[in-house]
């Protein structure tokens, strides 16, 4: 322990506000990983298929491979969305620890007959340490979004007032999910902003649950059904929440993994996701197909 | 004024499914043998052409001499494969891809200069050294806010069909090719175009912890009849890393270089020669 407050002092000492803190909580990660490699038993496994966290279904900011089309509005959405998680160790005594890297493009559309221009888009690239002790998995993450007002409205741009807002960011986030049943999990969220354009109060905090029914079977193939829900405080719009539900049936190639089809109603309310609209009131209605790997 | 294709037309459709009818035709299972159908496989039936731009991949570029960077997204999706157990393999999947452009302006300043945008569709096929893909792609393009100022954007949007076989005599060498039409293409422009492309690899040697590397070297190149004609060369020398030989994630550096017409398609006129560090997440 006095080893571990050592090097936080160093940090504290050496390093920015928010780096440090990253830098820390790496650090105690490390020094936690390393202690039960005495069990031996350990695996390490480099590029494994799939996240030691399974990402949350119902978080529309999570990397997602998506098709969305709003059922009451002219608009789609698409998603391109991956986490590739590097290398995990496994000490053998029933926890796993991760390392690895996301990343995501959004972007939102409106149909104008046969033509979609586009509104916005937002992009998100970062890193995560992740560990999963019995029933809780935990992920800390450090990400990159910026987001840039579609070319659609460069006309509008160069004839009004309208200009793009320069909306560029990095947080660090701490999310822990707890499944007490198989078929159930709870989830919570607390990130901070940081270098936050434009800026404002940078906390954010999510809750969430996602629940599922039993298996069934569709053509040989595990199917179940699906609801989640999602909230997600921000304070820089004046401590708004964002919800999001979604209604679905997910078809896997297997119970375990994590490669799945997935068909979902989708409603959101609150302020749009997309950043150069981030204090602009968005509800919809959607139904979108999800590709998970 | 002469009505330019388009999908609408059918034509597009009809050649495509006739062409992938007689393929079907040709390698017809052998009776009797046992035949599979996978649902979601990991690995496609088509391989990745990792020396191509434009096809989907995770990526972070640094080109080198431009103070330009840029990310790609992307997914090849299969959603059912055949395997008749005559040795050859059909698949249908999806694919789709993100890719943006920054500028680098100094002082942590990275502003979009534009996004391409990619989704498609394909069926895919194998039988022994040889595989083949035909795809349906939709793509478009745009300006990036950034320039809204000082370049007028305009509506990029195309569907393609696109086919390509793929020879690989060896595990360390592999030769593809193919044709693609462009059935609607706004801006319009000639549709045709052709691509090529090789990917030599070196023996894998053992690397870090345990884990396995291969050298590789790809060149890609495109002939396209738009923009007067124009001719891409995409170059790439890097090391592929996995954890196992047989197992397909893998994390790849690369050295690349290329010449031709910008593959952004708001700068598809204008030509663009860079050098680039890159690190491909293979999954």
């Amino acid at each position: 322990m006095g080893y571990v407050i050592f090097i936080l002092r160093l940090l504290r000492y050496f390093r920015p506000p928010m780096r440090r803190a990253f830098l820390a909580m790496t650090a105690i990660f490390i020094i936690g990983a390393s202690a039960p490699i005495t069990f031996a038993e350990e695996v390490w496994t480099f590029l494994p298929s799939s996240p030691l966290m399974r990402p949350p279904l119902g978080d529309p900011r999570e990397p997602h491979h998506a098709l969305t089309a709003y059922l009451d509005k002219n608009r789609y959405e698409g998603e391109m969305g991956s986490s590739l998680e590097l290398v995990r160790l496994e000490p053998g005594d029933g926890t796993g620890f991760a390392w690895g890297l996301f990343g995501s493009g959004h972007i939102l559309l409106e149909q104008y007959g046969a033509s979609f221009p586009m509104l916005g888009g937002d992009w998100n690239a970062g890193m995560y340490l992740a560990a999963a002790l019995g029933d809780s998995t935990h992920r800390l993450s450090f990400q990159h979004l910026s987001s840039h007002l579609g070319d659609s409205l460069q006309d509008e741009v160069l004839s009004t007032p309208l200009e793009p807002l320069f909306f560029s960011r990095e947080a660090f986030t701490l999310t822990s999910i707890l499944s007490p049943l198989p078929d159930l999990r709870l989830i919570g969220e607390a990130g901070v902003w940081y270098n936050m354009y434009p800026q404002g109060d940078p906390w954010f905090v999510s809750l969430g649950l996602e629940a599922f029914t039993p298996f069934t079977d569709l053509l040989g193939r595990p199917l179940r059904g699906y609801l989640t829900v999602h909230g997600r405080w921000k304070g820089e719009s004046g401590g708004t929440w964002n919800k999001t539900f979604h209604l679905g049936a997910q078809w896997k190639l297997e119970k375990e993994g994590s490669r799945a089809l997935r068909l979902a109603l989708v409603y959101q309310v609150g302020l749009s996701e997309y950043g150069q609209y981030y204090l602009t009131p968005d509800e919809h209605l959607g139904v979108s197909l999800f590709f998970d790997p | 004024m002469k009505r330019e294709p388009s999908m609408t037309d059918g034509q597009g459709w009809a050649r495509a499914l006739v062409l992938f009818a007689g393929l079907a035709i040709g390698t017809l299972p052998v009776p009797g043998s046992a035949e599979e159908w996978l649902f979601l496989p990991k690995e496609p039936t088509f391989q990745a052409l990792i020396g191509d731009p434009r096809e989907p991949k995770n990526a972070i570029v640094v080109q080198t001499d431009q103070d330009r960077f840029e990310g790609a997204v992307g997914l090849t999706y299969e959603f059912l494969q055949w395997v008749p157990g005559d040795g050859t393999k059909w698949g249908w999947g999806l694919l789709g891809c993100s890719f943006i452009e920054l500028d680098a302006l100094g002082g942590n300043v990275y502003p979009e200069r534009v996004s391409d945008w990619h989704v498609g569709t394909y069926f895919s096929h194998s039988s022994g050294d040889l595989s083949h893909r035909l795809e349906y792609l939709h793509v478009s393009s745009h300006l990036g806010d950034y320039l809204f100022y000082t370049t007028l954007r305009f509506v990029y949007t195309r569907e393609s069909f696109r086919w390509t076989t793929s020879w690989t005599p060896s595990d360390r060498i592999r030769f593809y090719g193919g044709m693609g039409y462009w059935g609607h293409i706004d801006p319009v422009d000639r549709p045709f175009y052709m691509h090529f492309g090789t990917e030599l690899y070196t023996g894998s040697f053992g690397f870090l912890a345990g884990t396995t590397a291969r050298g590789y070297f790809t060149y890609d190149l495109k002939v396209k009849d738009e923009a007067g004609g124009a001719v891409n060369h995409a170059l790439q020398w890097g090391l592929q890393w996995k954890w196992a030989k047989d197992r397909s994630g893998a994390l790849r550096l690369g050295l690349l270089y290329y010449d031709g017409n910008s593959e952004y398609g708001q700068f598809y006129q204008t030509r663009d020669a860079h050098w680039g560090l890159a690190v491909f997440l293979d999954p």
